[in-house]
């Protein structure tokens, strides 16, 4: 594609995802459909149809939007800033952390005090940004990081929270986190419009920041050095982007769980459409990746309704196969 | 580890296990003498070798037997899932008692290579409890009181049912968890007892299935019972906030959304009864007082 057709894509790609939030919450158990949308959104029907379509449906599929666009950005920047194909938005431990805070809180806060609904999230967003702080004091020596060092960091720091967690589950009651563990295989809720708006103000920014990034990203996926004698500060670009992205998914984990795959494979097929600058590729897999989490959330609602699968296996079951094929055409060409 | 060292290790290993193979079976035919030193596995069987007077022959339970407050001075052998095989040998139990749950299938299992008599009885349903009283009643030699138990129990139930009969069906939500929802769905003990007491479950899924908030609001259940099995009864629970929002709901707009005390209804076991008839004074709280309808 050349010229003025990969914008154009990019508006494809933009329009799919407003589609599949019209789909999403246009379809559910209760029979209720695009035409009823409309007319809910016009502020016409009855009170408890336009709670059904607009607060329940329609706040899940914008959070399911957004948690989308942020795990694909972030995944697309950590494999720039890597240098690794395989990078996905949990590979720093990011993820470890937000479910190590998710556990931590069912296992000891005081139940009075926070409820569930606010405070699990709450703690695992502090998880997980405590765990960036780690990942930010344990790898820079002397002012300088090397990303071999971050990923291997990242990947024990994961393995390190998840046998923290383990410790936690089997020593408590295991009633106390029946909850926290089917919220950490991706729980899409209907959120309050207060924590959708949370969401959407962290998403803002850092998925902002990766925009504004593009540039140094496209340098800094070629290399370090190459990007220096490029004039990029390479310490600090690497850092806005691996916080930018942290706190992208540290905010979708938190609220949801984790979504896998996403933003492993999103970035993938966007690089294979938009090529390999990411001016293009940070909004296209965003909006991608939004389009992706939307359906296969509406799928986990309406697959077995009214009985729902969590979101994370919907993606998992989709999104191991075509990583595969992924794989195997791109083996195939080299 | 120096290689003559772990010879002996491996040696000790396989003649132990060659003596575990020996031990002859606790075998079908022989006629066996009333059990004396009990272990039960599941704090449903605790509840009911107390209930049918074998409570002073219980030396072991798990972590979470809880009921009557005695079983609590028993020795522990873990917890409800993760039973500890030797905790339990140690006890050189001659009856375990276990209904099959998550995770306790391996220790079951490794309990009876160990040369154990391990019972397995089933106590999920409304049925299996009732069948559970009589069952573990006859493995400790008290059937009669087993079958008294039982008879009680079941008399009680038809009691609540005889109640609420007439009374219009009250469409309730049994909701164990809020985020994600998972509630009780067919033909299970919550369920079962909640029609007892004059409900109708809303979930028409068998087991426990998640939904959503969407399958909630079109079923418009009148009621919500909201449960929790971690905490305390008293203890604050947010899950009321969680349904303040949603005041399209019937429950929530009449304000009936009921926190129920900790394992009320979900406990399978003699206290079955007392469940249902908590439950009853729940759905149909002015059962006596209300003028006959219309």
């Amino acid at each position: 594609m050349t010229g003025w057709r990969k914008p154009g894509a990019l508006a494809v790609v933009v329009l799919l995802s407003l589609a599949a939030v019209a789909l999403a919450a246009s379809v559910g158990p209760s029979e209720l459909g695009l035409r009823e949308l409309i007319a809910a959104l016009a502020g016409e029907g009855d009170a408890n149809r336009r709670t059904i379509l607009i607060d329940v449906r329609l706040a899940r599929a914008l959070l399911a939007g957004l948690v989308g666009a942020a795990l694909s950005a972030a995944g697309c920047a950590y494999q720039a800033v890597l240098r690794n194909p395989l990078a996905d938005p949990y590979i720093l431990g990011i993820s470890g952390g937000a479910a190590l805070g998710a556990v931590a809180f069912d296992a000891v806060a005081p139940r009075a005090f926070l409820e569930a609904t606010t405070g699990r999230p709450a703690a695992a967003l502090a998880g997980a940004l405590c765990t960036l702080v780690v990942l930010f004091g344990l790898t820079r020596f002397r002012g300088r990081t090397e990303t071999t060092a971050l990923l291997l960091t990242g990947v024990v720091l994961n393995a390190f929270d998840s046998a923290v967690i383990q410790f936690f589950v089997s020593t408590g009651d295991p009633a106390r986190f029946q909850g926290t563990l089917s919220y950490l295989m991706g729980a899409m809720t209907s959120p309050s419009w207060s924590v959708l708006a949370t969401l959407a103000v962290l998403c803002g920014i850092g998925l902002g920041a990766l925009a504004a990034q593009a540039r140094t990203l496209n340098l800094l996926a070629v290399g370090d050095e190459e990007a220096a004698q490029l004039g990029v500060n390479v310490e600090r670009s690497t850092w806005v982007a691996v916080v930018a992205a942290s706190v992208v998914t540290a905010a979708a984990v938190a609220f949801t769980g984790i979504v896998g795959f996403v933003g492993l494979i999103v970035p993938h097929a966007m690089r294979r459409l938009f090529g390999p600058d990411h001016r293009l590729l940070v909004p296209a897999s965003a909006f991608a990746g939004a389009a992706m989490v939307v359906l296969a959330d509406a799928a986990a609602r309406t697959l077995l309704a009214p009985s729902e699968l969590p979101v994370g296996v919907v993606t998992a079951m989709i999104g191991g196969p075509f990583f595969l094929v992924l794989l195997m055409r791109r083996l195939r060409e080299s | 580890m120096c290689p003559p060292l772990r010879r002996t290790l491996v040696l000790l290993v396989l003649l132990t296990s060659a003596l575990a193979c020996a031990r002859p079976p606790s075998g079908e035919s022989e006629p066996r003498a009333s059990p004396s030193r009990i272990v039960s596995l599941t704090p449903a069987l605790t509840e009911i070798l107390f209930a049918v007077g074998a409570g002073e022959r219980v030396v072991g339970v798990t972590e979470y037997c809880d009921y009557p407050p005695e079983a609590k001075t028993r020795p522990k052998v873990g917890g409800y899932v993760n039973p500890s095989v030797e905790a339990v040998v140690a006890l050189r139990p001659d009856l375990v008692v276990v209904s099959p749950g998550p995770g306790n299938r391996d220790a079951a299992l490794a309990m009876q290579r160990e040369g154990l008599r391990v019972e397995i009885v089933p106590a999920e349903t409304l049925e299996e409890s009732l069948d559970a009283v009589e069952s573990v009643a006859r493995l400790c030699g008290a059937d009669e009181r087993g079958r008294a138990l039982a008879a009680s129990v079941r008399a009680r139930l038809d009691a609540v049912a005889r109640s609420v009969a007439g009374r219009p069906k009250v469409p309730t939500l049994f909701c164990l968890q809020t985020t994600p929802i998972i509630a009780a769905g067919r033909d299970t003990l919550p369920a079962q007892l909640l029609e007892i007491a004059g409900g109708r479950n809303v979930v028409t899924e068998p087991r426990y299935p998640r939904i959503g908030l969407e399958a909630v609001l079109a079923s418009k259940p009148e009621l919500i019972l909201q449960s929790r099995m971690d905490l305390p009864a008293g203890e604050a629970h947010d899950e009321e906030r969680f349904w303040s929002r949603w005041t399209r709901i019937p429950a929530v707009a009449s304000h009936r959304v009921v926190v129920l005390d900790a394992s009320l209804a979900l406990r399978p076991g003699p206290r079955i009864a007392d469940d249902a008839e908590a439950l009853a004074a729940i759905v149909h709280p002015v059962v006596h007082e209300e003028p006959a309808a219309r």
